[in-house]
């Protein structure tokens, strides 16, 4: 026994150097305040984000949807920051106004998948038989389809449309939720305390609301917050296709799709479009890989 | 094994089947009536008896169940109806398109294993130095980056800035390197933090210690003892990329003009050619669900554990 212990005393310290020998520039992330701290700053970089994109047209300097020809495909300069397009509106004011339609879109598809798909795995992890097999071919099925592949289709069925796309993703995405919740609730549903609970009198909806939901949605958040990058550039994708906003509404995916015309001449209306998504998308990632790291004891 | 295979197959057999269900559901939610279409394609407009006549024709006054049986056994003989846009059968129009997006795809696929690979083993083993470091932070600007955004930055630059290519691609070496840039650097970048993971994860392993207190060498411990470990989980991530790759089609060959079915389809949506759409889609599927059918097949070859495992199937 002490030999063992000995041995896995070596074992672990051996992998913690391993792990954290080196006086890495990252170090301070590695302790668990450190995780704390950084999830703190990229949660308020976040949140200034999403309320420049909320009250964005507070702080446009121009009407986002004017047109001035006299002005039209300025470069960026002092009048202008990121320039005007085609129709002489500017590129700066469109990107703050269009960022309040590009964030409701993200969070309204990541609310509809998360909950469709914790509701869905729930109901088939907790009652299994014909209604578990069945919710899980369906699952199968969806997953054949590569994700933009079936928007693309479904999008192209029923008609462009913002509500549409994110009918379209929804229908798609929530597979994963399910599939997660899922196999959280099957493996709670034979715990002690969950047994003892059905002792005690709760009812279904009592135990899965009350017992489990803590249970799974550290989990459903973690994946819902590691989505929203992705689900942003799928839905800019969209909409970069055409397939979403109508003009003349501004929406940063249409405006980098307008922008492709006018690439030899006017490239900034692309660059800053684009430059919006990703710098989004970075801090988004970000929060959702140190919220990953926080909550996730894998890791 | 054979007795794996055949279970797969059966499997695959109704997963296809349920794929083409949802693909006649979505076309049935299409708002505009095929009918109509016919004749608005062809630039008249019909009268009310005659719409009716048509509809009869093409059996659309039928029970739904008996549509779907009807289009099914087409389905099968390979006959996806007409194009409305071409007005041409659909699979002529396939097979003109599809051969061009299953080159980028292609192409793209092997770039992709050809840098994702040593960059992520790179990783895993310089893990927390600066190689690292650089690696990582590289591939996460890269999977944050729009991949229209990025071909159309790449293009800017190199197109219409530097003139080192056509700003339309033509299907040659010169003319696919844009397109395969665009589609793979951010697909890149993610695999290198999962092929990362996966070499890191194996590397915690009791075997690996043992291997090196037993004085086996570093590279050998990671070529013959860590990387036959590694890789099936990555080969099933690979097979999981081709949706990915395949998806991503759509968009790179609207912005580089690519003449595949990607490039089709978004042109088909704006003309509501709804049979090229549902070829689109079901190819799409049977494409995706064959690879990966493949890669799980590969991954059981490749690893015994799997085997052992899974005995009873």
């Amino acid at each position: 026994m002490s030999i063992n212990d000995s041995r896995e005393t070596v074992k672990n310290k051996y992998i913690e150097k391993k792990l954290y020998g080196r006086k890495g520039f990252l170090k301070a992330a590695k302790s668990a305040k450190g995780k704390w701290i950084r999830f703190g700053i990229l949660l308020t970089v976040a949140v200034i984000v999403v309320a420049a994109a909320m009250f964005g047209h507070v702080f446009a300097p121009y009407d986002p949807v004017e047109t001035d020809f006299s002005a039209a495909l300025t470069a960026p300069g002092a009048g202008h920051i990121c320039g005007t397009d085609n129709l002489g509106r500017d590129v700066f004011s469109r990107i703050l106004c269009g960022a309040g339609s590009s964030f409701s879109l993200t969070f309204l598809c990541i609310a509809i998948i998360s909950i469709l798909g914790m509701i869905l795995g729930a109901v088939s992890g907790y009652f299994g038989g014909i209604i578990d097999t069945f919710i899980m071919r369906v699952t199968d099925v969806l997953l054949a389809f590569p994700d933009s592949v079936f928007a693309i289709a479904v999008v192209g069925v029923i008609g462009p449309g913002l509500l549409n796309t994110v009918l379209a993703l929804s229908v798609i995405w929530w597979t994963k939720y399910a599939r997660v919740t899922r196999g959280l609730v099957s493996q709670m549903r034979s715990k002690d305390y969950i047994t003892e609970a059905r002792f005690g009198g709760a009812g279904t909806f009592k135990i899965l609301y009350k017992y489990m939901l803590p249970n799974i949605l550290p989990q459903i958040i973690i994946m819902a917050t590691v989505d929203i990058g992705g689900m942003m550039l799928t839905l800019a994708g969209l909409s970069f296709l055409g397939l979403s906003t109508q003009p003349p509404a501004p929406e940063w995916g249409y405006m980098l799709y307008e922008g492709k015309s006018y690439l030899q001449t006017a490239p900034w209306v692309m660059i800053f479009a684009g430059l919006a998504i990703f710098i989004t998308v970075i801090v988004f990632n970000l929060l959702g890989d140190s919220l990953r790291d926080i909550l996730d004891p894998k890791e | 094994m054979e007795k794996y295979i055949l279970k797969r197959f059966l499997q695959l057999i109704i997963v296809l089947f349920g794929v083409t269900l949802i693909t006649f559901i979505i076309t049935q939610a299409a708002p505009s009536d095929p009918a109509e279409m016919k004749y608005i394609s062809m630039g008249t407009i019909p009268s009310e008896e005659l719409l009716e006549q048509t509809r009869e024709e093409m059996g659309l006054n039928d029970p739904v169940i008996v549509q779907y049986g009807r289009w099914l056994a087409n389905v099968f003989h390979g006959d996806l109806g007409e194009s409305s846009k071409f007005s041409e059968p659909v699979l002529s129009q396939m097979a003109k398109k599809l051969p061009m997006t299953l080159e980028l795809a292609g192409v793209s696929f092997l770039v992709m294993i050809a840098v994702a690979f040593p960059l992520g083993i790179l990783a895993a083993v310089k893990k927390n130095k600066i190689a690292d470091y650089i690696i990582r932070v590289g591939s996460f600007f890269g999977i944050s980056m729009p991949n229209f955004w990025l071909g159309l930055i790449l293009m800017y630059i190199f197109a219409v800035r530097l003139g080192w290519f056509n700003v339309v691609s033509e299907n040659n070496l010169s003319g696919i390197i844009l397109p395969v840039l665009t589609l793979t650097i951010p697909m890149i970048c993610g695999y290198i933090r999962q092929i990362r993971t996966a070499i890191l994860e194996e590397m915690n392993s009791d075997y690996v210690i043992g291997a090196r207190s037993r004085g086996i060498s570093e590279k050998r411990i990671l070529f013959f003892h860590i990387m036959p470990n590694a890789i099936s989980p990555i080969i099933t991530l690979m097979g999981l990329s081709i949706g990915g790759l395949l998806g991503g089609t759509a968009i790179v060959e609207t912005v580089f003009s690519w003449q595949g079915i990607g490039n089709m389809v978004v042109e088909a949506i704006r003309v509501r050619d709804y049979n090229l759409i549902q070829a689109y889609v079901i190819w799409m599927a049977v494409i995706y669900v064959g690879v990966n059918l493949l890669a799980d097949i590969l991954c059981r070859a490749l690893d015994p554990r799997i085997r052992l495992k899974n005995k009873s199937d």
